[in-house]
């Protein structure tokens, strides 16, 4: 390619290929080594948006590749040159919650040689991993996490503040501005840094349903398992115990599958059957997502006969408690008929919910769900990157996981933030929004619509936009009444042009 | 996922669907589209916050003016979804697609025109 | 600044139908800012009569302009050279602008696009509200700052009417009590003293009541 450009004083590139998703920094590249800015590049998705999706009409997709080809072509002509201003990266990371996910982030990152300073906002570190005695596998977390903490302590680029209320948070990617209240004493701290990992967790669902809280012996799987380590022998006692799936999962409030808590009833079952294998376990469920080889426990307690029973979401089983003589009513899924049976214990697998993050959210402007967890930039592409730039995510706070992936997602998470430290040489995408000033109204609009709070009206009465901050959402773009903000690389005749094009 | 769409679509790519204008969503139909769909992340998990809140309001806007000039609202729509929902995206393709064929070409572009419904798209590319 | 909202498409429409040639003229100034009338509704408004008129079989040419303020000789001036290819124009400016542009051109029609409703503020994004009726002699200074002219339903001058209910008026109570806002105000400030001391009555001369008014400043012209 970059011999065509050269023998051919070629000025602009049309490539009809696959996604620009993955290629476009390949092609742009080559743009480069032949000397041309790389902005003066585009692709038509022949593959995606056409031969992939209309296999079966050849003569339409053709001309639909035309078409694709010749709206690439369009815009390709129209577009400009654009210059890209260096950035300088803050050597410096902050991980925002100490628990399992954001100490193995800053451990990582640590190793990795960066300076790194784990805020935590509760007085210790560890998160709800402490609630945790073992793994399905039988592997002893207090240990883990014992060792865990003690390595991130010990470790001489990572700093840990305990206590630690995110208050403020400003720039933009390789700079930003953390501020920290920290301590009892509230002493604010200031902190320059280059990344954030946002590890800030979740917990689990205090349960409002099935009597939860009137009878002691109604409890939460994470309650069963500090029973089960500290009165292992009352347990042995149980006669029969029931355990119900998705409490505070897959309803309207939180429509998530919470996916630990059917492995979560398998190992307590397990563990209950070890205890005293003449338990009845009933362990009452909407779907099984044993997932992975997880599956292997769930044909375990099978073989070792937990009963497992299905319910209807529109036929709840009923908890009842008659004078403290607890019993269960569910609708049995083969006799199709009401079942009643004493018990010694109620579980609820209560599910996990995202941790209170709506201030940290605003402060560093990230999208969540409905249910608060945080959402990655791509599910498949860029799955431990937010969408703006220098900030990543793992562990519980992106959604429900094990601790076993809360630690390989903390791993991708810190090597994709260590990459972006490490990257010295990085410059500022040009693709952001600009305003003409001459006609500029001051309105406000950009101001007030802009979701990072880029825009600001200038000394001289008129909008400015860093470009730095700017994300090229185009939001501004699209509403200014004057129409003088254009957003590099999709200007408004850039689009235009293709869409005149096709007819 | 490769699944199979009518082959009438042409996408145009945008960075966020807060980057549509509504001026663009009038020209597609100035210059002869017979639909167009805007497609957005779900509501609340737009990657840039509300690029998606202010395309519906321009989208409901358009949809207006469609009506009042007489080619009809429903050749505009909008959808939000996310990026794990190919299959949603192929039914609304046909959805729409039908919907227009339904409706007829847009009076706009007249007899002289393609018995084609071309529908331009703003995707969500981030 | 003045407050206007873009009128209903199909009044403007309904205008337009029987011409051939078409300018819609938008203005930079207060309608920008209150998003009735800058470029973009020009644009907007443009694509809309286009879209009508293609779809009705009729080729009629929708031109797009805006100028810096409409109700400014000189920004009309620049319109000079391409008037006479239109035989009307929509003004998207306040109905100043409209006027002022129909004054210039004196022999094109132009219809007016958008609602001029009053003079006042942005409360937020798309929430207007009206501060001052430009009454010609300001008395705020009298009424803690709050002018009861602009804001008070019935114009009292001393005092509310007595309807007011929960700080809202008898009129409408979508909107807050003026006297109960003056009120608090002269409060916080430490001058419910004022109350003592009646508004005089006001010479209504300088307001609409006088006829239509001009302002003659002497120091500012040679
Ligand atoms: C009910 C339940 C049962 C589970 N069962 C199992 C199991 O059986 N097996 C298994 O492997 N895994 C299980 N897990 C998952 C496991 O707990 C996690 O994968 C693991 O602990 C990693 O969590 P984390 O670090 O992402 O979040 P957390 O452990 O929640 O840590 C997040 C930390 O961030 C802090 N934080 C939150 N907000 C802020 C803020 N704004 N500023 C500063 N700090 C903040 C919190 O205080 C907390 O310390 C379960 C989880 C739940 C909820
Ligand atoms: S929206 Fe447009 S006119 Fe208004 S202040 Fe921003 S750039 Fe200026
Ligand atoms: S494009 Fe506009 S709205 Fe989007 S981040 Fe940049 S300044 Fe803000
Ligand atoms: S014409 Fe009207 S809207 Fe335009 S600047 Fe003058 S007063 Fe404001
Ligand atoms: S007293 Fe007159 S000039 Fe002053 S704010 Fe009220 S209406 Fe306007
Ligand atoms: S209630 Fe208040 S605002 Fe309304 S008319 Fe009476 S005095 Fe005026």
């Amino acid at each position: 390619m970059t011999k065509v450009i050269k023998e051919h004083q070629l000025n602009r590139m049309v490539v009809a290929a696959c996604t620009p998703i993955t290629h476009e920094p390949l092609f742009r590249e080559t743009m480069i080594d032949a000397g041309l800015n790389k902005y003066l590049f585009e692709m038509a998705n022949i593959r995606n948006q056409d031969s992939w999706v209309h296999m079966k009409e050849p003569e339409k997709a053709t001309e639909k590749a035309k078409d694709l080809v010749r709206m690439a072509v369009a815009r390709a002509s129209l577009l400009k040159p654009l210059m890209e201003k260096p950035l300088t990266v803050i050597q410096r990371a902050v991980v925002i919650g100490g628990g399992v996910a954001g100490l193995n982030a800053a451990l990582n990152l640590g190793d990795q040689g960066f300076e790194t300073i784990v805020l935590e906002k509760d007085d210790q570190l560890g998160g709800n991993a402490r609630n945790i005695h073992h793994t399905i596998e039988g592997l002893e977390v207090a240990a883990y996490l014992d060792g865990l903490i003690e390595r991130v302590k010990s470790h001489d680029k990572i700093q840990v503040l305990t206590g630690a209320l995110v208050v403020g948070y400003q720039g933009y990617k390789g700079n930003f501005t953390t501020e920290v209240l920290v301590g009892p004493g509230m002493y604010e701290r200031k902190i320059d840094h280059g990344v954030t990992v946002v590890a800030t967790g979740a917990h689990e669902y205090q349960p409002k349903e099935f009597l939860y809280g009137q009878h002691h012996r109604i409890m939460t799987q994470l309650e069963l398992g500090h029973f089960l380590h500290d009165q292992a022998a009352e347990a042995a006692q149980w006669g029969r115990v029931a355990m119900i799936q998705c409490v505070g999962s897959r309803n309207e409030e939180n429509p998530n599958c919470s996916r630990i808590c059917c492995q979560g009833a398998v190992k307590y079952a397990l563990q209950l059957k070890k205890i005293n294998p003449e338990t009845e376990v009933l362990i009452l469920y909407r779907d099984m997502r044993t997932y992975g080889l997880m599956e292997d426990y769930y044909m375990e307690a099978r073989n070792q006969g937990v009963l497992f029973a299905r319910f209807d979401p529109e036929r709840l089983p009923e908890v009842m408690n008659d004078n403290g003589a607890l019993s269960i009513t569910f609708i049995d899924h083969v006799l199709e008929r009401p079942v009643t049976l004493p018990l010694d214990a109620v579980i609820l697998s209560a599910g996990a919910w995202a941790n209170d993050t709506e201030e940290l959210a605003s402060l560093l402007k990230l999208p969540r769900n409905a249910s608060g967890f945080f959402i990655e930039a791509h599910a498949k592409l860029r799955p431990v990157d937010f969408a703006s730039e220098g900030i990543f995510l793992c562990g519980m706070a992106h959604s429900p996981k094990l601790i076993s992936e809360s630690i390989a997602q903390a791993q991708a998470a810190a090597s994709r933030a260590g990459a972006f430290l490490a990257d010295t040489n990085q410059t500022i995408s040009g693709v952001t929004a600009h305003v003409d000033p001459e006609r500029c109204a001051a309105c406000l609009v950009c101001v007030r619509t802009c979701p990072y709070g880029v825009p600001q009206i200038n000394q001289e009465n008129v909008s400015e936009i860093n470009v730095a901050l700017c994300q090229g959402c185009g939001t501004c773009a699209s509403e200014c009444p004057a129409k003088v903000i254009q957003v590099s690389h999709f200007e408004d005749d850039q689009l235009s042009a293709k869409i005149k094009t096709l007819f | 996922m490769r699944l199979q769409y009518p082959p009438t679509v042409r996408i145009i790519e945008v960075p966020c669907t807060g980057k549509v204008d509504i001026i663009h969503l009038l020209q597609a139909f100035e210059y002869g589209a017979d639909g167009v769909i805007v497609v957005g992340c779900m509501e609340g998990d737009c990657h840039y916050q509300k690029g998606n809140l202010y395309a519906k309001t321009r989208v409901k806007r358009a949809k207006e003016i469609l009506d009042k000039v007489g080619l009809g609202g429903e050749r505009v729509a909008m959808f939000n979804l996310s990026s794990g929902m190919g299959g949603r995206f192929a039914e609304i393709i046909k959805e729409m697609t039908n919907k227009i064929l339904e409706l007829g070409p847009s009076p706009v572009r007249g007899a002289a025109a393609k018995a084609k419904a071309t529908g331009a798209a703003g995707e969500v590319t981030a | 600044m003045i407050k206007a909202k873009p009128k209903p498409l199909e009044e403007i429409i309904d205008n337009v139908k029987d011409f051939n040639k078409l300018l819609i003229a938008g203005c930079d100034g207060c309608v920008t800012v209150c998003e009735a009338g800058g470029l973009k509704e020009v644009k907007i408004l443009a694509a809309a009569l286009r879209l009508y008129f293609t779809q009705a079989g009729k080729q009629v040419q929708v031109d797009e302009a805006s100028l810096t303020r409409q109700c400014e000789k000189e920004y009309l001036a620049q319109l000079s050279d391409r008037m006479d290819g239109y035989d009307a124009a929509v003004s998207l400016a306040c109905g100043v602008g409209a006027q002022y542009l129909a004054e210039m051109y004196n022999h094109k029609i132009v219809f007016p696009g958008v609602d001029t409703c009053f003079m006042g503020v942005n409360e937020e994004r798309g929430l207007y509200s009206e501060r001052c009726q430009a009454c010609g002699r300001c008395i705020l200074a009298e009424t803690g700052g709050i002018c009861p002219i602009a804001r008070c339903s019935k114009r009292m001058l001393n005092g509310p009417c007595g309807g007011s209910d929960k700080g809202k008026c008898e009129i409408n109570p979508d909107i807050p009590c003026a006297w109960e806002l003056i009120y608090e105000r002269l409060k916080t400030l430490g001058q419910l003293d004022r109350f003592e001391r009646p508004v005089e009555p006001k010479d209504w001369s300088t307001s609409r009541d006088g006829g239509p008014r001009k302002i003659v400043r002497e120091d500012l012209r040679i």
